[in-house]
């Protein structure tokens, strides 16, 4: 290797960064390098005296002027410390599903009441519109209630890691029963749509789903 | 005693965050002369960097709120500083070229040694004849004693970056004083080959 080469790697040489192959490539040209032993002599000369430079100190007292400014800006807004969201945040939305949800379901009902063959004889066709009008209420009470469990659930999932094993193991069977029974109330409902215990056993899940939900979400915050 | 001073600095800066003007006045009272130092040697200018500390505490008060604590106050500090220093050393290149520092024609700051008396006024006019960046990499490794990971982080550029930039800066100073080096080195004369 020529001196050239040798003298750029003398730098990181000098300080023990190089590999013990490169090191020793160095060590045995300088042996027979006056000008690289050189040129080696100097640059440690120079990292010495630059670590001996004497340390600066600071004379003039600078804080007053630096005091003076700050005081002169706006004021800096204190640390905010990052919570979580509480649940108080979410009601507005929940409630707000679950109010609509309501609406709807009442809709229905009533829808059901009066297209029910002991009130006012209806012909066939007001009965098939009354029957859709009732169907589109209860998909739409159905969106509402899946709103609110959605939001629930997110809720749930970020604090999941700060609830008790056991709690949470007993919420999530609960859930699953909860579940079970949504299924078989909607495969029921698509068989027959004008089944009212499946409607009712239907909705009477989906309040206790939330109300799980709910209460896993408040377990976790405390 | 480092460790202390590391936890007493994170209690400082709580109380800072919480807008305690008193602890940013302790915590300039620890670190300002550090501070001092990067910045005079950067700038090779008593005015520039009596600015630049100014410019970093104010800084700091204003960007307390970013410091999580992840690592050392002092840390953040000087990338503080080594940013509010490299720009300013940009804005002077740009302003005043070829201007003599006052720092060097007052003698900079006296140091003991017969060896340092002969080569410190020409070393410290050396160093303030680098590039900004190559300039701010030796201080901070060979003057300042800073490893290159720590000064990558500062810089934010990679360990080769540094290392490359240090390389060049020491080419540069040892073709400057070659002759100040050499009679140095036959005066105090350190055993050669050994790293």
């Amino acid at each position: 290797m020529n001196c050239r080469k040798i003298q750029r790697l003398l730098s990181p040489y000098l300080d023990g960064e190089l590999r013990s192959h490169q090191a020793a490539m160095v060590q045995t040209h300088l042996r027979g390098c006056a000008q690289c032993q050189k040129a080696l002599e100097d640059l440690r000369q120079l990292v010495h005296q630059a670590r001996s430079l004497a340390p600066a100190i600071l004379t003039t007292d600078l804080w007053p002027a630096i005091e003076r400014r700050i005081l002169a800006q706006p004021p800096v807004v204190p640390a905010k410390i990052p919570r979580r969201a509480p649940l108080s945040a979410w009601r507005p939305r929940i409630a707000w599903a679950m109010g609509l949800a309501a609406v709807f379901l009442s809709l229905f009902f009533l829808r059901q009441h009066f297209s029910s063959p002991t009130s006012t004889p209806q012909t066939a066709q007001s009965q098939a519109q009354l029957l859709a009008a009732a169907q589109s209420d209860i998909d739409l009470a159905r969106t509402y209630y899946q709103n609110s469990i959605s939001a629930l659930e997110n809720i749930v999932a970020h604090r999941a890691h700060q609830m008790d094993p056991d709690q949470a193991g007993l919420f999530r069977q609960k859930l699953v029963h909860l579940e079970e029974t949504i299924d078989e109330c909607s495969i029921a409902l698509e068989k027959n749509s004008y089944d009212i215990r499946a409607q009712r056993a239907l909705f009477d899940a989906y309040d206790s789903k939330i109300s799980t939900l709910r209460e896993m979400a408040v377990s976790a915050q405390y | 005693m480092q460790k202390e001073a590391k936890v007493g600095d994170l209690i400082l800066c709580k109380r800072c965050q919480q807008g305690d003007i008193g602890a940013l006045e302790e915590l300039y009272k620890r670190h300002k002369d550090k501070v001092y130092a990067l910045a005079i040697r950067l700038t090779n200018n008593v005015q520039d960097a009596e600015d630049i500390v100014q410019d970093v505490f104010v800084q700091v008060h204003r960007k307390i709120n970013s410091f999580r604590g992840d690592a050392a106050f002092s840390s953040w500090l000087y990338r503080i500083a080594t940013n509010i220093s490299m720009s300013a050393l940009r804005q002077r290149q740009r302003r005043r070229k070829a201007q003599t520092s006052e720092y060097v024609q007052a003698g900079g700051h006296q140091a003991q040694g017969n060896d340092t008396r002969l080569l410190k006024p020409f070393l410290e006019e050396a160093i303030a004849s680098l590039p900004p960046k190559s300039r701010m990499v030796f201080v901070l490794h060979d003057v300042q004693g800073f490893q290159h990971q720590e000064i990558a982080q500062m810089l934010n550029c990679s360990v080769g970056t540094s290392k490359s930039q240090l390389h060049k800066a020491r080419s540069h100073l040892r073709k400057t004083l070659r002759s100040r080096l050499s009679l140095i080195s036959a005066m105090v004369n350190v055993p050669v080959g050994e790293a």
